[in-house]
């Protein structure tokens, strides 16, 4: 049972408040996803919670243990970090740089166990990229790196997955099986936390959404109640159609705001 | 890189240190220099063996790994191709304090001090660097050059004001980087420093292979960012700080040895290290040999060699770059 709760979160980059007094609790189970307009603090916000840059004001409890408190290297064994668009620095292979998912838990020296060896298979199984083991990360397209990172994600199985925008650049297709393997990850018991910028895709496979504006969360609680087209309408500046939130045939449109 | 390329790698090594023994201004028949090493009493060839070409040998093995192993610590530090040993200012800041000494005459009074206050400035300046720079990645950089600069201007200074025109011409040799007669004294004084720097440089290594992915990923991996930078900073200042000190500025060779190994170790940073150590020491050495061999009036120094032989490089990794960058 995984438990992340933060209270009262404010960051200010040069005066500005870019996350607001947020405060919000998470548990092992939820697929939450974190909606939002551009600017509204989703990233800052999951950085946080990530533990990667610590709050301004308020704090974050995993746990029960102050997050900051947690050792670098035991919270890299318990949650995942995915920052928005990942690149490739070097042109190591796919194989390779998804293992890399694998450091927290690899030993001091010497290369890679046969059992990671195992899941660093399985987890390109999973995300489809059994055929590009071999080739270079940085010849991938952005598609297929977002699968690859998403893998490189996973491989260490965490307790906690905090992902920022992980299916960005994704074909449809590819986007479900992402979205669903989120799903899936939560139904399993891994706390999940992703922005999503697929308004329907989160109607349809998010557990709970966390809506974010001007810093600040505006509305937080299971899908089926939360997302609604007020919500959306508020939020986004869009007039908005809400359909079975919550369900798997879920559909969200929208169209430009009507004004007099 | 498997076990076939390591050992074709280890017996160049040895081929390479092998002949920086044998080859030298005077030709001795390898058979000469045994026998003179064995002789109970002291002889030419043993002293010019034990007194002349072991150190040099030494120094160029040592100073080669530092060089080699700094650039390709900080290529992976900065995931940058070009990144080279002399970015954090810290060999500028070497020169710099080894140039005090000339001009002010203290290398005359006691041979040491070249060396000494090259390692003061190597140190003051990676000091400086770190200072000012601490906290990124490009701050680091943009404070390296900084520090460049400044020991750039010192020098200059020294040259401008020097007292005479054959400290000038010997503040500039000097500069022009050589492995010829250093002595046991100054091979000993510099070779704790460079141990020292290759430890704290090779202990980066699993930190750079996280951070192919980014410095939030390498992060959320565990990885501390800030204590990487820090290893990397001081492996250098101490390695190539205490390399140049005694043996002058010698460029090129951090830059490409670990360009010679990445393709055969799969670009993974982590085991571009200790193949590049491997590398930088062969170059060093095998510049150093050809500096004895090629015909010149003046001793040719392996500074200018390095650079000669290492600009055509820079131009090929250029077009290189241009060819496969996006």
């Amino acid at each position: 049972m995984t438990r992340l709760s933060a209270q009262s979160l404010t960051v200010r980059r040069g005066g500005r408040a870019i996350v607001d007094g947020v405060s919000i609790t998470a548990e092992s189970g939820q697929f939450i996803a974190l909606l939002g307009p551009n600017g509204a603090g989703k990233s800052t916000l999951l950085t946080c919670l990530a533990g990667l840059a610590p709050p301004d004001e308020g704090r974050i409890m995993l746990d029960g243990e102050p997050l900051f408190r947690v050792g670098r290297r035991a919270l890299a064994r318990r949650r995942a970090f995915l920052p928005q668009s990942p690149r490739a620095e070097w042109p190591i292979s796919v194989e390779r740089l998804v293992a890399l998912g694998l450091t927290p838990q690899l030993p001091a020296f010497g290369g890679l166990p046969a059992d990671m060896l195992a899941r660093v298979a399985t987890v390109l199984a999973d995300a489809d990229l059994t055929a590009r083991r071999d080739q270079p990360a940085t010849t991938l397209s952005g598609g297929e790196l977002a699968r690859a990172m998403l893998a490189r994600a996973l491989v260490g199985e965490p307790d906690m997955l905090l992902a920022d925008e992980p299916l960005a650049g994704l074909d449809p297709r590819h986007a479900l099986d992402g979205i669903m393997r989120l799903r899936g990850l939560a139904d399993s018991g891994t706390l999940v936390i992703a922005s999503l910028h697929d308004l329907t895709l989160a109607a349809r496979y998010a557990s709970h959404v966390a809506v974010m504006r001007a810093g600040q969360l505006v509305a937080f609680g299971e899908t089926a109640a939360t997302l609604t087209a007020d919500l959306l309408r508020a939020v986004f500046d869009v007039e908005a159609c809400v359909g079975g939130a919550g369900t798997a045939t879920a559909v969200v449109d929208f169209v430009a705001r009507i004004r007099e | 890189m498997n076990r076939l390329l390591w050992s074709a790698a280890f017996l160049l090594l040895a081929l390479v240190m092998l002949l920086s023994l044998v080859i030298g201004q005077v030709w001795l028949p390898p058979a000469a220099l045994l026998d003179g090493l064995f002789a109970p009493d002291p002889n030419l060839a043993g002293l010019i063996l034990v007194e002349l070409r072991l150190p040099r040998m030494v120094l160029g093995l040592m100073v080669g790994a530092a060089l080699g192993l700094s650039g390709a610590v900080l290529q992976g530090l900065l995931r940058n191709p070009l990144a080279e040993p002399g970015l954090l200012g810290v060999s500028a800041g070497a020169a710099l304090g080894a140039v005090i000494a000339i001009y002010f005459g203290l290398a005359m009074l006691y041979p040491l001090a070249t060396p000494i206050l090259g390692i003061v400035g190597a140190l003051l300046a990676g000091l400086l660097t770190f200072t000012i720079g601490r906290g990124g990645t490009l701050t680091l950089i943009l404070a390296g050059a900084a520090v460049s600069g400044l020991a750039a201007a010192g020098l200059s200074l020294a040259l401008n004001l020097a007292p005479s025109p054959y400290a000038a011409y010997e503040i500039t040799s000097w500069l022009l980087g050589s492995l010829s007669e250093r002595s046991w004294a100054q091979v000993l004084l510099a070779a704790p420093f460079i141990l020292a720097g290759l430890a704290c440089l090779v202990a980066t290594m699993r930190a750079l292979d996280a951070l192919t992915l980014g410095e939030a990923q390498a992060a959320s991996l565990g990885i501390d960012v800030d204590r990487t930078r820090l290893l990397a900073l001081l492996g250098t200042a101490l390695a190539v700080g205490a390399a140049t000190s005694v043996t002058g500025a010698v460029g090129f060779i951090g830059l490409v040895a670990p360009h010679l190994v990445r393709p055969f170790v799969g670009h993974q940073p982590s085991r571009v290290l200790l193949p590049s150590a491997l590398f930088g020491a062969i170059l060093l050495m095998s510049a150093d040999i050809a500096t004895r061999i090629i015909p010149t009036t003046q001793e040719l120094k392996l500074g200018v060699l390095t650079s000669l032989a290492g600009t055509p490089f820079f131009f090929w990794l250029v077009l290189r770059l241009k060819r496969t960058a996006p």
